[in-house]
């Protein structure tokens, strides 16, 4: 009750208070900014930067977090780049074992990676399974579409070379889900992208849509504002995997299915508190100790009317101390108004919670904003999509 | 009954009938203002309809559902409680 009144009090002063924050969900670790590959759609500014982050810093972060009271029952742990494989399994063998001296036994931490897979090897895939390290893999689709946008540094085409990783993770059966980052290009494709990704043998399949963010200032997919095609898109995928009953989860459809059949009617007065807007759920630490909340993408980057989005370093602010910064409080006023802004315009947000901040600053250019060409693709077309899907499968008439 | 009784009587019910009317009519125009939630209207739908099946459509074959979901004429419902679930979580992890 008293998160809600503070909430409450937070919708009504635009300024969230100490009750507002967490609980911890995703602990973002950028171990390294570096990347081994360069997609010509990366929105991170610093990937030639072979900087480690020292396990100290690690060390820190658990303290900070554990010492601000956010931290409930269960986190998980993002190590998030950069391409975080290039730091070698040693190094996460050594942080992983720290994480567990550091918290107490009956919190739960997971852990999970983002990769590009390029670097893995039978030393990882014990590693993974040694760890339960929840897998994702960034393949965008057959190699005609894949190798488009992920290119070595020499500007090869990556396909052929995580093919034969996708083959060594089955042989050592370590299970991954996968994201693919849909563009113009693969959203004409549907059949061809259902045919690559039914025979990969995966549970889950993700689909981003390149997003305008950080370095990557185009996108064709968000510029056109694609929402016609990628509706269909998502349709036809479903389709598909209907017609040759291939039981993989697409989060985009039964994510939106999910969320549709689990709203209830003003169950909260506060509405949804997704991670990226609601302060602490998320808390972003680059490879120095510098740490932001909200979305991870923030971090690192700057704003004319905001200044940095980080918040200091870990080595020399708490949290609670961050908390009573103007400059936080500025930042969290901002994305507090905007999700203020997303209640009250959109039929959508008993669904969505109110967007993603790094997105509102890329397109909007203001945290105080609502919608955006990404949240009109990744979440109003998902869930229109979805909408129709269960009518049909009901036997609703939509009244339009 | 005197004169101002009866005159009290004739105002206390016009006065009612005014007010009554124009509570009304504020309601009317209140109802005509507000705008209808095309979502959430589609979804209370949708849910009316699940509720009153016996069995989850095929639609929802692959969907996680969170243990508070309670549609309690589904046979051989499972509950999951995936901490993915989420799908409004951080997408790129």
């Amino acid at each position: 009750m008293t998160r809600v009144r503070n909430l409450l009090n937070a919708a009504t002063t635009g300024t969230p208070g100490r009750g507002d924050i967490g609980p911890l969900e995703l602990l973002v670790l950028q171990g390294t900014p570096f990347c081994n590959l360069d997609c010509s759609y990366c929105y991170l500014p610093d990937r030639d930067d072979q900087s480690r982050m020292d396990i100290a810093v690690v060390e820190r972060a658990l303290e900070r977090v554990l010492q601000a009271g956010i931290v409930e029952r269960e986190f998980t742990v993002v190590w998030h780049a950069g391409e975080p494989l290039v730091l070698g399994v040693d190094y996460y063998d050594r942080a992983i074992e720290r994480i567990r001296g550091i918290v107490p036994d009956d919190v739960e931490v997971s852990h999970s990676i983002q990769t590009n897979g390029v670097l893995i090897d039978s030393h990882w895939c014990d590693f993974f399974k040694r760890h339960r390290i929840r897998l994702g893999l960034s393949i965008d689709g057959p190699a005609e579409i894949h190798d488009v946008f992920r290119k070595t540094r020499n500007g090869r085409g990556t396909h052929a070379r995580l093919s034969r990783k996708l083959e060594l993770l089955h042989s050592y059966q370590v299970p991954f889900h996968v994201i693919a980052v849909l563009t113009a290009e693969s959203i004409r494709q549907p059949e061809a992208m259902f045919e690559y990704f039914s025979a990969l043998g995966i549970e889950q399949l993700c689909f981003n849509v390149e997003e305008i963010e950080g370095r990557n200032l185009t996108s064709k997919l968000l510029e056109q504002d694609r929402y016609a095609s990628y509706s269909r898109f998502l349709t036809r995928f479903h389709e598909l995997r209907e017609q040759h009953q291939a039981g993989l989860r697409i989060r985009e459809i039964d994510g939106a299915i999910e969320a549709i059949v689990c709203w209830r009617e003003q169950q909260d007065a506060a509405g949804p508190r997704p991670q990226e807007n609601t302060p602490f759920k998320i808390v972003n630490v680059d490879v120095s100790g510098n740490f932001c909340t909200f979305s991870p993408e923030l971090l690192g980057s700057r704003h004319a009317g905001y200044g940095e989005f980080q918040l200091g370093n870990l080595f020399t602010t708490s949290i609670d101390e961050c908390l009573q910064d103007p400059h936080y409080r500025k930042i969290a006023a901002a994305v507090a108004d905007g999700v203020k802004k997303c209640r009250s315009e959109c039929d959508y947000f008993d669904l969505c919670g109110g967007g993603s901040p790094s997105n509102k600053l890329a397109e909007n250019n203001r945290l105080d904003s609502s919608e955006t060409a990404f949240c009109r693709l990744q979440r109003k077309a998902c869930v229109d999509v979805a909408l129709n899907l269960l009518e049909q499968n009901l036997g609703i008439c939509a009244e339009v | 009954m005197g004169t101002s009784h009866m005159r009290k009587l004739v105002l206390t019910i016009f006065t009612f009938f005014c007010t009554t009317a124009s509570t009304q009519a504020a309601s009317t125009a209140a109802q005509q203002e507000a705008p209808v939630n095309q979502v959430t209207s589609r979804i209370a739908k949708i849910q009316q309809q699940l509720q009153a099946r016996e069995e989850s459509p095929k639609v929802l074959d692959n969907i996680r559902v969170t243990q508070w979901v309670n549609f309690p004429n589904w046979p051989n419902w499972e509950n999951w409680n995936d901490w993915n679930n989420n799908w409004n979580n951080w997408y790129n992890y």
